[in-house]
């Protein structure tokens, strides 16, 4: 009888931990020097994230950074942008000694210039060349910087909020991990949230300001879900490599 | 622990407060260099009162070997001095970028262990900060110290001393020593 209970209990020990394991999200690495601790090992892998800042806060090299990690791992990647042309995207990052162009030629790698009336198309017919690009390299990490211009198509924040679910739904069937990017201009704590906010997993902010001489990089996590993490000003810096956080410094 | 530090009556994790007089400034920086740019250790030295080239001119003089050092130059940038983007300096933009400095500290010491960290001078630093802010740095560093077993001087000196300034960082160091009549084993003559 003894013997019966205790393999049941072993029985229901192992079920248990088989259960927690399924309930845990898989992560996926941010790409950024110090984030990975901060926030459980990385983003949610399937979720959908946003990052924040004024111009020149470092976005476009931190939404790269996470492309580049994915690349790394074999998770190919597709930059939809906006803004950019190719050939300055590609200059311009070639500075911090990424060769995007070898990685195109390697079909690990795709850069998309759409213009956010195209993203509405996109949303009224389906597909396109979002969807071709995320099959043809079987792409499990998107970017799209930023999010601003699209979300400016729509007469109101609701059909702006509508739009952007339609969108995200659109990006699920893709089964990939999404970094979105917002130019947004604010201190932390006077920052007036975005709807955009709302519809994502996680928000994080790069604030690129002054006190006094001194120009000052600061990361904060705003909100992150199924995620314990870091709630700290955290200072940052762009490296010659990309942004490096650190997360065991203080800013004064 | 060298015979220097003992004078100084402090050991690695520890944070000091050194106050001297401006005559004797030089040679209190040739010493710290002599006892402590060679062998394994670090010395990573914040300089804010001179330049880098000022003091690789002084060491070269004094034919002291500065290949162990770490250098945190926070004044030439401010200065407008030519930055030889060559050397291994560390060139802060201002003096009054604490957290910049702080992070370089930071960054000197991953490497190796027992390291000697001098900051030059808590006197100049307090012309390009508040005292809060300085205060805290000071409490940050004392922190860090503590986990990375650098041992740390915060030189001060003693014509530009504020003695309520000192009184409040001594709370967050060790201790404070006063080498400022001159005396003793801590100069180099120069």
């Amino acid at each position: 009888m003894k013997k019966r209970n205790l393999k049941k209990k072993k029985q229901d020990s192992k079920l248990n931990k088989k259960s927690k394991k399924n309930l845990a999200f898989k992560r996926i690495s941010t790409g950024i020097v110090g984030l990975d601790n901060l926030v459980q090992g990385g983003f949610v892998d399937g979720s959908t994230n946003l990052v924040s800042g004024g111009p020149g806060s470092g976005k476009t090299i931190f939404a790269l950074q996470f492309l580049l990690k994915g690349i790394e791992v074999g998770e190919n990647g597709v930059y939809v942008s906006f803004e950019e042309t190719k050939e300055n995207f590609y200059k311009y990052m070639s500075k911090f000694g990424w060769n995007l162009m070898d990685l195109e030629k390697a079909k690990k790698f795709i850069f998309l210039r759409y213009s956010p009336e195209q993203v509405k198309a996109l949303l009224q017919e389906g597909g396109g060349e979002i969807e071709r690009a995320m099959q043809g390299i079987k792409a499990k990490r998107l970017v799209i910087d930023s999010i601003n211009g699209f979300t400016l198509l729509f007469p109101n924040e609701l059909a702006g909020r509508e739009a952007l679910l339609e969108l995200f739904s659109l990006i699920s069937k893709y089964g990939c991990t999404t970094l979105l990017t917002l130019e947004q201009e604010a201190e932390p704590d006077k920052r007036k949230a975005s709807f955009v906010d709302f519809e994502v997993d996680s928000v994080m902010i790069l604030l690129n300001t002054t006190k006094g001489n001194v120009r000052r990089r600061v990361f904060e996590i705003i909100k992150m879900r199924g995620t314990k993490f870091e709630e700290k000003i955290i200072p940052f810096r762009i490296k010659d490599k990309g942004i490096v956080l650190y997360p065991e410094e203080n800013v004064i | 622990m060298n015979k220097f530090n003992d004078i100084l009556k402090f050991k690695y994790g520890d944070i000091v407060i050194a106050i001297i007089n401006s005559k004797n400034y030089v040679g209190f920086v040739l010493k710290l260099f002599k006892e402590h740019s060679s062998g394994s250790r670090k010395l990573v030295f914040v300089s804010a009162t001179k330049s880098h080239s000022y003091f690789v001119d002084l060491l070269k003089k004094y034919k002291v070997d500065y290949n162990n050092l770490c250098f945190i130059d926070t004044i030439s940038k401010l200065g407008g001095d030519t930055i030889n983007a060559k050397s291994k300096v560390i060139y802060v933009n201002h003096p009054s970028d604490l957290t910049e400095i702080s992070i370089n500290i930071a960054g000197c010491l991953k490497s190796t262990k027992n390291n000697f960290v001098v900051i030059d001078s808590l006197s100049t630093l307090s012309l390009y900060n508040s005292t809060n802010d300085l205060v805290k740095f000071v409490h940050l560093l004392s922190q860090k110290n503590k986990k990375s077993k650098a041992a740390t001087i915060l030189l001060a000196i003693k014509e530009e001393l504020d003695e309520s300034f000192i009184k409040k960082l001594s709370g967050y160091c060790d201790s404070v020593v006063d080498l400022s009549d001159g005396k003793g084993n801590y100069f180099v003559e120069p």
